[in-house]
């Protein structure tokens, strides 16, 4: 975890995560560990937490408790290998459960099934950009 | 004692006072010792030196609230004004002060020093004391003491100190309201659905809304709701655009409006606004910028419409972060017309970190896949541990990922498990990438 925090990241990225989040300026060390915890719980390995937290600068915005409701969340609905979901698509981290919800209940409603509903986002991870 | 009040009540009358704050401004001052004719005239002069820098709304109102300004001398109140001046306040920010605080006149200027000293004690800057109480005279009027018992208790709420001092930097008002105040405004903020941790993080950005009545808050959120979003999407953005709740309903129209004439539609607008909340915070002219300069990259108008409905974080990039992104794809081999082919029917390779990005090409190049981008970008998503792991899996079994079988690297998951009868938990595993980046690095520094 500190050999992450430690990590170079090059300046554009650091740029570009500042870009998309002013606030992580004024993050503290405490905060960003509290959210590399999170990420190294449902075992996604260095690089996929760096992939993960420098592509979606956002992430930083969440409290604990939303993530923790998210990966609960994702967890009772079938989802699995979250580390590999959330690599595939960062930005799944910034969404709430009621959201993802709303998606699949309307799929439910053109008579889809919630198995595959599931399989498809798992297997298309870029169709959370459409929630 | 004087011989004739009435006279002196009638002197008052005229000047624009009633009679009980007459009977209040005479009981608390000194002006009942003394010769009638002489606090009369002390009375008038006064009254007319005052007009000279307040309207006499407010010379009524300050003598009112600090009656004692009828004992000082004219020349006493020019110095206490070129004493504020020489600490750093303008003309026009000791008249505002003095009327919001209008026993400053009544404080030595020693006293005020003190003041400013105490409160750069607990952490500010003299140029932000400045600042703060310009707005704010009332803070002068708290002792350290309480201002130190208000810092306490809002740690105690979940706040560091330093948070507090920065929010009462741009919300001074804050020292103002009472800790019970305060609860109860969580408590509000709670029933409407937000967590503690949530209203604590709210509040550090956007401290005014302590300020603001929980009936403007649910007027707000009514008001959001008229513009096609339900209760918990508002809820969920104005955790991250507090401000949604400074705005005016004139405001949120208007930019829908703008973003209308811009060419989304309405439901593109609450889907753009529900993933960047912040865009009610740009300017119009700023985003038709960016419309500009994405032309001058290369692509239509429309596309870029289209980029940002999927994306629309990238109005809060900067064109230079998108040309540096154009540039390390063109540098890791790609025609400029492929990236921009790669860019369209994938945005969100704008907020991708270039170390992921050079991961999964490498991976693609060492599979001898270098194309595979420009055909289909939206494979770049995959991760790269999964790529790999079915990638070797197929390998094992004899078949060779090739330009004409790409696809079956990216097949559906339960396709995948029921056609090879093995988990996607199971084939990370056993074909671990982060274990092959390990032995290959190892092999290198051999």
């Amino acid at each position: 975890m500190n050999e992450l925090l430690e990590k170079e990241i090059s300046d554009q990225t650091i740029n570009t995560m500042i870009e998309m989040n002013p606030n992580i300026k004024e993050l503290t060390r405490q905060e960003i560990k509290d959210k590399i915890v999170l990420l190294d719980g449902i075992k996604c390995s260095i690089n996929q937490i760096k992939n993960i937290i420098f592509s979606n600068s956002m992430y930083f915005n969440r409290t604990n408790e939303e993530i923790i409701n998210l990966i609960n969340y994702l967890l009772e609905k079938g989802f699995q290998n979250l580390n590999i979901l959330f690599d595939a698509n960062p930005y799944i981290l910034n969404l709430d459960s009621f959201e993802i919800d709303n998606y699949i209940n309307e799929k439910i409603k053109n008579k889809e099934n919630l198995e595959d509903i599931i399989d498809n986002l798992e297997s298309n991870p870029e169709l959370f950009n459409e929630i | 004692m004087i011989s004739n009040p009435s006279e002196l009540e009638s002197l008052f009358l005229s000047l624009g006072y009633t009679k009980e704050e007459y009977t209040k401004i005479f009981e608390s001052s000194s002006l009942k010792y003394g010769k009638l004719e002489l606090i009369k005239k002390k009375i008038q002069e006064m009254y007319y030196f005052l007009l000279d820098y307040y309207t006499k709304e407010d010379v009524l109102r300050i003598t009112k609230h600090c009656p004692t300004i009828y004992n000082l001398s004219r020349e006493n109140i020019r110095n206490k004004i070129n004493d504020l001046i020489s600490l750093g306040y303008t003309k026009e920010d000791v008249m505002r002060m003095t009327r919001a605080l209008p026993t400053m006149y009544s404080y030595s200027i020693e006293n005020i020093k003190q003041k400013i000293a105490d409160m750069i004690s607990l952490g500010y800057t003299q140029a932000e004391v400045i600042k703060m109480t310009k707005n704010n005279g009332i803070i002068f009027s708290h002792s350290k003491d309480s201002l130190k018992q208000k810092i306490f208790d809002m740690t105690s709420l979940g706040y560091t100190e330093g948070e507090v001092i920065k929010m009462t930097k741009t919300s001074p008002i804050i020292y103002g309201l009472s800790i019970e105040n305060i609860k109860q405004k969580i408590e509000d903020l709670k029933s409407l659905g937000y967590t503690q941790e949530e209203i604590i993080k709210m509040t550090k950005n956007l401290p005014a809304i302590y300020n603001l009545l929980l009936e403007n808050i649910k007027q707000k959120i009514e008001d959001m709701m008229s513009l096609g979003y339900t209760k918990e999407e508002v809820i969920k953005m104005t955790k991250y655009l507090p401000s949604i709740y400074s705005y005016t309903f004139d405001t949120l129209r208007q930019k829908v409006d703008d973003l209308l004439s811009i060419g989304y539609s309405k439901d593109h607008i609450i889907k753009m606004t529900r993933k960047l909340p912040a865009i009610y915070s740009y300017n119009i002219e700023a985003m038709n910028q960016k419309i500009e300069d994405m032309i001058s990259l290369g692509y239509t108008k429309e596309e870029v419409i289209k980029m940002t409905i999927i994306f629309p974080s990238i109005y809060s990039l900067s064109i230079d972060s998108m040309r540096n992104k154009i540039a390390l794809l063109i540098s890791l081999g790609y025609t400029k017309e492929q990236v921009i082919k790669i860019t369209k029917e994938l945005p969100t390779i704008y907020g991708y970190t270039i170390e992921s990005i050079e991961q999964k090409i490498a991976f693609f190049d060492s599979i001898g896949l270098h194309e595979l981008p420009t055909l289909k970008p939206i494979f770049l998503m995959q991760s790269v541990a999964l790529s790999y792991a079915r990638y070797m899996f197929y390998k094992d079994m004899g078949i060779n990922i090739t330009k004409d079988n790409y696809p079956i690297l990216f097949i559906c998951n339960k396709q995948f498990e029921s056609k090879y009868h093995i988990t996607r938990q199971e084939l990370i595993e056993k074909y671990n990438y982060e274990e092959s980046l390990y032995v290959t690095e190892k092999s290198k520094n051999r």
